[in-house]
């Protein structure tokens, strides 16, 4: 069997088989634990894209170079169209046949070399850099750069009463692109920032704020982030996924377009004067090579008596 | 927390779909002035000032008598990420500066040390 690890695809009759998996921390152990029936756990193409994605590529190629040095009986197994425990024969056929190949995918014969590299929901990784994403030792894909377009709001917005709320509302978007453009290689790069400053008042008074850890200031930017109940919400995380804030094509680990939605704003009771005084900077970055991508700075501003209802 | 404020320990506290916060101020005057805040997810009702109430006690173990307090729906600010809604108390000044703060929010208790050395200035 070759040395290097082959993966095929789910949809083909062949699998890849783990037996007696070494333990490993987390979810590797989970994903190849033996199952309660004593029988041991098919290694899918999609199990393993899964274990890269949570575990990590290394502990993926740490689990499967142990395997490979026989240091705690992990052994993978090929077994051609039959299901594992096939007579040694034909599994020795089945890996003259794939010895060469990294990643084995699509349907009958139809074979054509992939990288596994990290993905979410099952989708697969496309083409990429050829390390494989699985070599014992081998590093794990290199984003080489990001760029980004930004759909954000300019200048002066006017805070206005909706009911006993005064503020403004608007969308957000970004766009990236990449080099890769895989979005497996790529897509965890692109994110979106936002800062804010400023007050909302009450009656002349400051309403007080809390971002996370500290307090809406008047002069100094911050991110914008709430904590709500041991949870922190922040715009434009990959990892902080919540209804004002998603990503999309493909999916929120690896989505190359951003949606937002903000509605600062302050609500107050009939006859209260409320007041908005904000200054937003927002920007779209490339998290892997630390850069800028471009953004835009606006503010929300306006006073405005909450109307006494009529009886 | 502001300049003029007095730390409360801890900064804020996580219940189950809020994060309840403090302010503890020297009232104008004499007194103290406490405002809770309550970190929550937008786009809910605003909240009825009767869902969040407040207790402070001084070093000797007294609670300072509560001489006002918000009525009606609270005042909110906030966005996209969460609102904060204040809660406004005042106390009256007692024998011992202040040092514990009890919160409920919705009869779920907070509690807060106000730190030494609070109430020496105020």
């Amino acid at each position: 069997m070759s040395r290097m690890l082959s993966v095929e695809a789910e949809s083909l009759p062949r699998a890849s088989r783990v037996e007696r998996p070494r333990p490993v921390a987390g979810h590797a152990e989970r994903a190849l634990a033996d199952r309660p029936d004593g029988t041991h756990r098919v290694l899918t193409r999609h199990a393993l894209s899964v274990l890269q994605l949570q575990a990590g590529n290394r502990a993926v190629q740490r689990l499967f170079a142990d395997a490979s040095a026989g240091l705690a009986g992990a052994t993978v197994q090929r077994c051609g169209p039959t299901p594992c425990d096939c007579p040694p024969e034909e599994k020795a056929a089945a890996e003259q046949k794939s010895a060469a190949a990294t990643l084995v995918t699509g349907e009958g014969g139809d074979q054509e070399t992939e990288t596994v590299t990290r993905t979410a929901d099952g989708m697969d990784a496309g083409a990429g850099p050829s390390d494989g994403g699985l070599p014992p030792g081998g590093a794990p894909p290199a984003c080489k750069s990001v760029s980004g377009t930004a759909n954000l709001p300019s200048g002066t917005l006017p805070a206005t009463l909706s009911g006993n709320k005064l503020g403004a509302s608007w969308s957000m978007s970004a766009d990236f692109t990449s080099d890769p453009a895989d979005p497996a290689v790529c897509g965890p790069c692109g994110e979106y920032r936002q800062y804010v400053r400023g007050t909302f008042t009450k009656n002349g008074r400051t309403v007080t704020h809390r971002l996370c850890g500290t307090d809406l200031d008047p002069t100094t930017f911050q991110e914008d982030c709430a904590q709500i109940g041991s949870t922190q919400y922040k715009y434009g995380y990959h990892s902080i996924p919540f209804a004002n804030s998603r990503f999309s094509r493909p999916d929120q680990a690896t989505g190359q377009r951003w949606d937002g939605r903000d509605a600062p704003g302050i609500t107050g009771s009939s006859g209260d004067t409320l007041g908005v005084n904000l200054d937003f900077q927002g920007s779209v970055i490339d998290t892997c090579n630390g850069a800028t991508l471009g953004g835009s700075t606006w503010s929300v501003s306006g006073t405005a008596p909450c109307r006494r209802r009529r009886r | 927390m502001t300049a003029d404020s007095v730390p409360v320990r801890p900064p804020a506290v996580d219940l189950t779909d809020v994060t309840v916060s403090a302010v503890l101020r020297a009232a104008p005057g004499d007194g103290w002035d406490v405002t809770v805040v309550v970190s929550r997810a937008p786009g809910q009702p605003q909240l009825p000032a009767t869902d969040v109430t407040a207790v402070l006690v001084d070093s000797g173990g007294q609670p300072l008598p509560l001489l006002d307090r918000d009525q009606g729906l609270l005042v909110e600010a906030g966005g996209g990420l969460g609102v904060s809604a204040n809660a406004a108390f005042r106390f009256a000044p007692g024998s011992n500066p202040p040092a514990r703060l009890t919160v409920t929010y919705r009869g779920t208790p907070a509690e807060f040390d106000v730190d030494d050395g609070a109430g020496t200035d105020g």
